[in-house]
């Protein structure tokens, strides 16, 4: 497993969002909640269900709550990354 | 940065979600399970008469009801704390001293019984006019099932079920014999793409997690069951059955085990997860509730 950054999460999450939405990666503001997309609570499970697959790791259910923005959730995972790499 | 509602603030589990026009000449209170959403009230909402208040009940604000979904380690919630946890709400809105009608969908007909039977226990049993309950499995034994006992096709089915009405779409597939439902998500991810319920680039890891959320919450709903052991009620009750039943092979659900009384069945179009957007289960649920809840 290797480690993935905030960079790397954040480019993967706005890559993801755009698509879903129809719209340019450049219109993914990454300080917007996510509950201010148009994403409804089937979309958001399939996309998180995707993003553990590309992380190799289950986020916390709770991940979203403290962590409500692309660039806060970005940030989250890049110190979980770490973490998983290092316990493997 | 915009501001938004703090997600973690608790959100109210009684509300009015259709005030009636003067005086209230009818009161229901329906008991909501969570798994889809109140809106899908609203259609039923919308044909009642014009002196019929409905009052939701909504145990998906139930924070403990919740947990209990998102982590199978989290304890299991009473059938009797969640029953409190309506009476009091109905209490403090001061909206439980006049007849009113309850009806229950899915789980939500559970709760209902055990307030119908607290209200039968402690002397108020006039102020309930009609139990209505909506595909709600009676918590009797037969019908009463751990995880491990549910049979893996059926519960791809409800899935299926379930994925349409989160859609919005028709969402028809023929399930084979499976070891595990987890099994059958490639084919249930093949053809809601096919069928346009989900995009092309969907994964299957994406429809896992649904999957898993949803198989959550059913979980959840049998380990509140299992310790409930409700006697039988002196009072009729009566099932409004769709089309598309969880278990449309079984009669009356085992309800009839519950009351002294014939069950009174009422069949309709539609699925379980539909049968309140279903126009026909719709006009019939409103006739019925009209009926039942004239103060």
């Amino acid at each position: 497993m290797q480690t993935v950054t905030a960079v790397e999460a954040q480019a993967w999450l706005v890559e993801k969002l755009a698509v879903r939405l129809g719209v340019e990666p450049a219109d993914i503001d990454a300080d917007r909640y996510f509950d201010e997309f148009d994403l409804d609570s089937t979309e958001a499970l399939i996309l998180a269900g995707e993003l553990e697959k590309w992380l190799g790791f289950e986020l916390e259910a709770t991940a979203l709550w403290y962590h409500p923005t692309v660039a806060a959730l970005s940030e989250h995972i890049a110190e979980e990354s770490t973490r998983h790499v290092a316990a493997a | 940065m915009s501001r938004r509602p703090d997600p973690t603030a608790p959100r109210p589990v009684l509300r009015l979600l259709r005030d009636a026009d003067g005086p209230a000449g009818r009161r229901i209170f329906a008991v909501h399970p969570g798994a889809l959403a109140a809106s899908e009230w609203e259609a039923l909402a919308g044909r009642l008469p014009a002196d019929t208040a409905l009052y939701l009940l909504d145990l998906g604000n139930v924070p403990a009801f919740l947990t209990a979904a998102l982590d199978p380690r989290a304890p299991a919630v009473p059938i009797g704390d969640l029953a409190a946890r309506c009476l009091d709400e109905l209490a403090a809105a001061r909206i439980d001293t006049e007849p009113f009608t309850l009806v229950g969908w899915s789980f939500g007909g559970v709760v209902a019984y055990e307030i119908a039977a607290r209200l039968d226990g402690s002397g108020r049993s006039e102020l309930l006019r009609d139990l209505v309950l909506l595909d709600s499995i009676a918590p009797v034994p037969a019908f009463k099932r751990t995880d491990e006992l549910l049979d893996a096709a059926m519960l791809l089915d409800w899935f299926v079920m379930y994925l349409g009405a989160k859609r919005r779409k028709s969402f028809t597939l023929g399930i084979p014999p499976l070891a595990t439902p987890e099994d059958g998500l490639p084919l249930v991810l093949d053809a809601a793409i096919a069928q346009g319920l989900l995009p092309a680039d969907t994964e299957l890891a994406g429809l896992r997690k649904l999957y898993a959320a949803y198989q959550g919450g059913l979980s959840r709903n049998n380990r509140c069951t299992a310790p409930y052991e409700p006697g039988p009620l002196e009072r009729p009750l009566t099932l409004v059955k769709p089309e598309r039943s969880l278990l449309p092979a079984e009669g009356n659900l085992g309800w009839s085990g519950l009351s002294s009384r014939p069950v009174r069945q009422m069949d309709v179009p539609g699925d379980h997860y539909t049968m309140l957007r279903d126009p026909g289960a719709v006009h019939v649920l409103a006739d019925l509730l009209a009926d039942s809840a004239v103060v």
